[in-house]
């Protein structure tokens, strides 16, 4: 019926069919080399081209080591790791996220990285403190951090709009933000046409942001026990609470939040709110998409129970790691400090400077490009000194959706603050405690 | 579609075995080319159907985080989501809401379609063509499209109700209307129902109409003592088809809302999702106990409407399901 040639190539085409293509790999064709580290990372769009000439570059200092180079979406990233690891089967080098970190650490599924600094020369120093601070668990340093995890809640605001409203500077405190926020909101009570501030709109987190707005860290030191329901966790709540009444209620405010969804079309940039809270990437927007806009950058008020000099919080944020069972685990830490603490040539400096963010190194401006420091520079990393760590839990993912439902059960008039904060911390630290019962 | 799947298997109850060693040659050359061709199939399902199937069953009895063996904890997952998970149950009525909303909306809509379409308009299959189109567009694409229609401020929907004079409704803000929203996104895939149903309805003899017009039955009579009997086939099909369906809804509310406001669009897909996918670390074992549960659930659907058939769905030729 069939020839045994054709049925051959008929299954060598199912078979190739089969084969899942669901990342996209760079290998430099140039590059010979005893070894060839597997590199995952999320820099997606204009940032693949800056990341192929960084390892390019790596390749060129390092002779004999090769790096296939492979782009990843940020999607299922957490999903493709695990797999990996799991089949035994896992990247060299990878970047990842500091907010996933306990998680991996306490299941030693990655290479502490102390062993490699301590031979290398490689000082914590270098590192601003809260940057460095958020590679640690259980006393080990375990990623090296880039980009800066910090900047995350700048105030972006709309100076006409301050100017009509007769406001002549950015307000300090909780009250005065409040104050202010009714001023410059627009509606008729019922309909919002502009907001002035939406306070749960901030990058990230909003409960914890503002907690650490108000002097509160959320979790102790050793990541064991939770500290929200107290008087800083009321004041920020009942904070929350107050801003969402000025913008007439949390249905109204996340109708009117429907509308501004991508950034091109970001409410700041439509005229549609006139302060904004975003992180520092929020610049390029403004830059591309709004070059009339008036604008200014400010910290973020502070609470009640905080201080001027603890405003935003570097909360998370991105870093480079090694998994267990890398096949190649020390061409791989040469990989890292490439990636993330290299101030020369086309390092880890360099790549930040492309693109203008805050750099964790203390040594690199990251928002000089070329040699010429951005205009906007030096107020932003004025802002940005003012962050404060955030602690990551273990149970972080989980216990932002406590946090979030703790927040609707308050705005939405569900549950009382107390009771909603009293809620919101037992279940938390049930999942702690689970997890530490587990794994400590 | 269902009155010939009917007859299929009717046919292959009464065919009896044939042995290996009757086959001629020929049969047997052609039997094993059948069987090769087969074997991918047969592969993918051993490897990405009934092992995960097992193996799903095994964990959901398991603590398993993926990096780590899987630790034994006997029943407490099933203990743990009928006691101590408040998201759980509610995560259980949102889906119920949906299945029983989406259902309803799809057959009812998708039956009225169909038989509007089965007349003789103009444009026949430029209709039919426009009201399946929506199901073969991408639910990623379909949920910003609903995104834009369902806006509060600015979205097609509001700006009819406007228009009328009725106020605008919070779809996706206020928690009364969320699942609502999602009910009236379900109307995109009536397409499918409605092609089964146009299917069944071509499937009727003319002669059935005419004995009932010289009996001097009207349109609605022809209907309800014609049509719809002849139909309960077609009706059973598409009812079994959107009820396993919908218990599985996840990616529009994935995509559109992740549950919120207020939990009031969190399903049970999705719950089970952010326990696998979305925690640190991940619970695996959980999700797998709340798989099966929901896999029950839908078996003992099924294994309803199939038992309760024979009552109301009818074959032509006298034969009921």
């Amino acid at each position: 019926m069939f020839k045994k040639s054709t049925l051959l190539l008929l299954v060598a085409l199912m078979l190739l069919v089969m084969l899942p293509l669901s990342s996209v790999s760079a290998q430099n064709p140039d590059c010979e080399g005893d070894v060839t580290l597997t590199y995952w990372h999320h820099w997606g769009g204009n940032r693949i081209p800056l990341q192929e000439q960084q390892v390019a570059a790596f390749e060129d200092a390092h002779p004999g080591i090769c790096v296939d180079n492979v782009f990843l979406p940020w999607d299922n990233r957490l999903q493709n790791l695990l797999a990996a690891i799991a089949a035994g089967n896992p990247p060299d080098v990878t970047m990842f996220g500091r907010h996933d970190l306990p998680f991996f650490a306490a299941t030693e599924s990655i290479i502490p990285l102390d062993d490699y600094m301590a031979a290398d020369g490689v000082d914590p120093a270098i590192f601003h403190p809260s940057e460095f601070a958020g590679t640690q668990f259980n006393g080990k340093t375990w990623l090296l951090p880039l980009p800066g995890g910090g900047a995350f809640a700048i105030a972006w605001y709309n100076v006409d709009h301050f100017a009509e409203a007769g406001i002549e500077s950015f307000p300090e405190t909780w009250d005065e933000m409040l104050e202010v926020a009714e001023a410059l909101t627009i509606g008729d009570g019922s309909f919002l046409e502009r907001v002035g501030f939406n306070a749960n709109s901030v990058t990230g987190f909003p409960f914890l942001a503002w907690l650490n707005a108000n002097g509160q860290t959320w979790i102790s030191d050793d990541l064991r026990t939770i500290t929200i329901n107290n008087e800083a966790g009321m004041e920020t709540l009942e904070f929350m609470q107050a801003m969402t009444d000025i913008n007439y209620g949390i249905e109204e405010l996340n109708a009117f939040w429907e509308m501004s969804g991508e950034f091109d079309q970001g409410p700041l940039i439509q005229g549609l709110v006139s302060i904004e809270s975003n992180g520092s990437w929020t610049l390029f927007q403004l830059e591309d998409h709004a070059e009339t806009l008036n604008y200014d950058v400010a910290p973020i008020p502070y609470g009640p129970s905080g201080s001027a000099d603890r405003r935003g919080g570097a909360h998370g944020g991105w870093g480079y790691m090694i998994p267990k069972n890398a096949a190649h685990p020390d061409e791989a830490w040469k990989l890292v400090k490439w990636l993330t603490t290299e101030v020369e040539g086309q390092g880890a400096c360099w790549f930040i400077q492309q693109q203008q963010r805050p750099s964790p190194l203390v040594e690199c401006n990251g928002y000089e490009k070329d040699g010429v420091e951005h205009p906007r520079a030096q107020a932003i990393l004025g802002v940005a000194a003012l962050d404060y760590l955030v602690p990551v839990a273990p149970v972080q993912p989980e216990a932002n959706q406590i946090l979030n439902r703790m927040l609707e059960d308050v705005l939405f008039g569900d549950s009382a603050i107390a009771d909603a904060l009293a809620a919101a911390e037992a279940e938390i630290q049930a999942l702690l405690d689970s997890f530490w019962e587990e794994y400590g | 579609m269902a009155q010939a799947f009917g007859a299929q298997l009717g046919a292959l109850r009464g065919r009896r075995r044939t042995r290996w060693r009757d086959l001629s040659p020929m049969r047997k050359r052609e039997a094993k080319f059948g069987l090769l061709f087969i074997t991918p199939w047969i592969i993918g399902v051993l490897l990405f159907a009934l092992f995960p199937f097992v193996a799903s069953f095994l964990l959901s009895f398991t603590k398993y985080n993926i990096v780590a063996p899987p630790k034994w904890v006997g029943l407490e997952h099933y203990v743990h989501m009928f006691t101590d998970d408040p998201l759980f149950v509610k995560s259980l009525r949102n889906t119920a809401v949906y299945v029983g909303g989406s259902v309803v909306i799809r057959i009812v809509l998708g039956f009225a379609l169909a038989l509007l379409l089965n007349t003789k308009v103009r444009f026949l299959g430029l209709w039919r063509t426009l009201f399946y189109l929506p199901s073969v567009v991408p639910i990623v694409a379909l949920s910003v499209i609903w995104l834009y229609v369902l806006n509060a401020r600015a979205g097609l929907l509001n700006s009819l109700l406007y228009a009328i004079g009725l106020p605008r409704i919070r779809w996706f803000a206020d928690p009364d209307f969320a699942m609502i929203a999602f009910l009236i996104m379900s109307t995109t895939w009536v397409g499918v129902t409605m092609v089964i149903f146009l299917a069944g309805l071509q499937g009727i003899p003319e002669e059935y109409y005419d004995a009932a017009k010289i009996d001097g039955a009207n349109v609605f009579q022809r209907l309800r003592r014609v049509t719809i009997p002849l139909m309960t086939p077609t009706i059973y099909l598409n009812v079994l088809i959107n009820i396993i369906g919908a218990f599985q809804v996840f990616t529009q509310i994935f995509i559109m809302t992740g549950g919120r406001p207020r939990d009031a669009t969190r399903t049970y897909v999705l719950h089970l999702f952010d326990h696998a996918f979305q925690y640190l670390p991940p619970q695996m074992g959980y999700s797998s106990a709340l798989a099966w549960i929901l896999f029950i659930i839908i078996f003992v659907f099924t294994a309803v409407i199939v038992a309760t058939s024979q009552r109301w769905v009818f074959y032509q030729g006298g034969e009921t399901g």
